[in-house]
């Protein structure tokens, strides 16, 4: 099995497989356990050593690749952590270097070589079933913080809002008036044409009689029945018992081709005859 | 986040919500481009007046709206010319079916030559202020059943 260990400045032992920092001065009591996610990190820095990692990546390698949930909340957090336990053991608190806009570097002035005993090993990719065994070391653990938000621009998600509550209002504002639809009650025909009361009139005789009304002043109009032709008559009821005060209004539709009607409507009133 | 798209879901049901409140209180707007012919007649003892006229009728969704009127009128044995544009604003109620309807202005073209005193006696919904409540009504699917106060008017072909 490959062991991965670096020495940092002559003076601290870091091995990767372990997850493991240790000062070579010092018996192996004073090791530090490092977090899965400290030990990732600090793994990609250390073998980058001088190169800027993106904040990305680093969600990437130490998060996503893991299946956890990282931030960039997160990422500075445990960045912290990290630069507090690098600066306590190198005496340096310039280790890793915040590139602005960019992501952070390990610092070139640390000196890294790699452990005599693994030179000839493979650099390899952890394992998380490995570093999972760390994951109790109280003064560099972190909690698991809010899932990382791989986030749209401000602007546009507020556009999106917009957009999408804008519809319903917009809609309210814009909805068309629903005219609603005239009851019509066939009275009879004329000459073959169907025609239509707009009220309904309270018995046959009445009915009988508006007909009459309807056909009287259609001869007198000259609105001849003729193909798809209907008519409509509303007579008031002064028209049925006297002629003052009567009102009678005819109309005759034509439908002609795509359901288009051609109407001429007539009108007569009388008072005091 | 499960939290936040809840949080969200029900903000956009909460505001489709006060849409379809506002569609169904508000007043609406009409949008309606229409013919009519019409042949009028009143007899009053021995006076008769009459006219034959085309209306052509504009609803815009503002509110405004205006009525191209031609034809001719006649009264004691003589005939005039009507020709001239209405118009009017209309406020329609919460139903949609109700319209009061106040006329802004009247433009005569140079045709046009019935007396005033006609108009003040017989047409007086073309004077400018002079405000009337229609009831507009679909007939069939493809016409307008226009009614005043004394009941139906004229039937209006959608164009």
């Amino acid at each position: 099995m490959s062991q991965m260990s670096y020495i940092l400045n002559e003076n601290v032992l870091y091995r990767f497989d372990d997850g493991t920092l240790q000062l070579l001065a010092n018996d192996e009591d004073d090791i530090v356990l490092l977090t899965p996610v400290i030990n990732r990190m600090l793994y990609l820095l250390v073998s980058r050593q001088g190169e800027v990692i993106s904040k990305e990546e680093f969600l990437e390698k130490v998060w996503d690749e893991y299946g956890r949930n990282g931030s960039t909340n997160t990422l500075s957090q445990y960045i912290s952590t990290l630069r507090k336990l690098l600066g306590k053991y190198l005496d340096n608190s310039d280790v890793i270097i915040t590139v602005p806009k960019q992501g952070y570097m390990f610092s070139r002035d640390i000196e890294i070589r790699r452990h005599e005993s693994d030179v000839l090993n493979k650099v390899q990719e952890p394992a998380e079933s490995k570093v999972d065994n760390h994951a109790d070391i109280a003064d560099v653990t972190l909690p698991q913080t809010k899932k990382r938000e791989k986030s749209l621009p401000f602007a546009f998600k507020v556009s999106v809002a917009v957009l999408i509550f804008s519809l319903p209002l917009a809609l309210a504002y814009f909805w068309p008036a629903k005219i609603s639809d005239k009851t019509v009650y066939r009275l009879g025909d004329m000459e073959g044409c169907p025609l239509y009361s707009f009220i309904k009139y309270p018995s046959k005789d009445v009915e009988f009689e508006v007909l009459n009304i309807a056909n009287e002043l259609r001869e007198r109009k000259n609105l001849d029945c003729v193909n798809n032709a209907v008519f409509y008559i509303y007579a008031n009821a002064n028209s049925l018992h006297s002629n003052s005060g009567s009102y009678i209004m005819l109309s005759r539709c034509i439908n002609n081709a795509k359901n288009h009607d051609t109407c001429i409507t007539s009108q007569t009133s009388r008072w005091q005859q | 986040m499960k939290k936040m798209i809840s949080f969200w879901a029900f903000l956009f049901a909460l505001v489709t919500i006060v849409a379809v409140i506002a569609i169904l209180v508000k007043a609406k707007p009409l949008d309606i481009k229409c013919d009519a012919t019409l042949d009028y007649e009143l007899s009053n003892q021995n006076d008769v007046f009459s006219y034959s006229v085309t209306h052509n009728i504009t609803l815009s969704r503002d509110g405004s709206g205006y009525d191209h009127i031609r034809g001719a009128v006649y009264n004691d044995g003589k005939s005039y010319a009507l020709a001239r544009t209405v118009y009017f604003s209309y406020k329609s109620d919460a139903a949609g079916d109700a319209h009061n309807f106040s006329v802004d202005e009247q433009r005569l073209s140079g045709i046009d030559n019935v007396p005033d005193s006609l108009i003040s006696q017989y047409l007086t919904y073309l004077l400018p202020k002079e405000k009337r409540l229609f009831t507009l009504n679909m007939l069939n699917g493809n016409k307008i059943l226009i009614s005043t106060y004394q009941g139906p008017y004229f039937i209006c072909n959608i164009s």
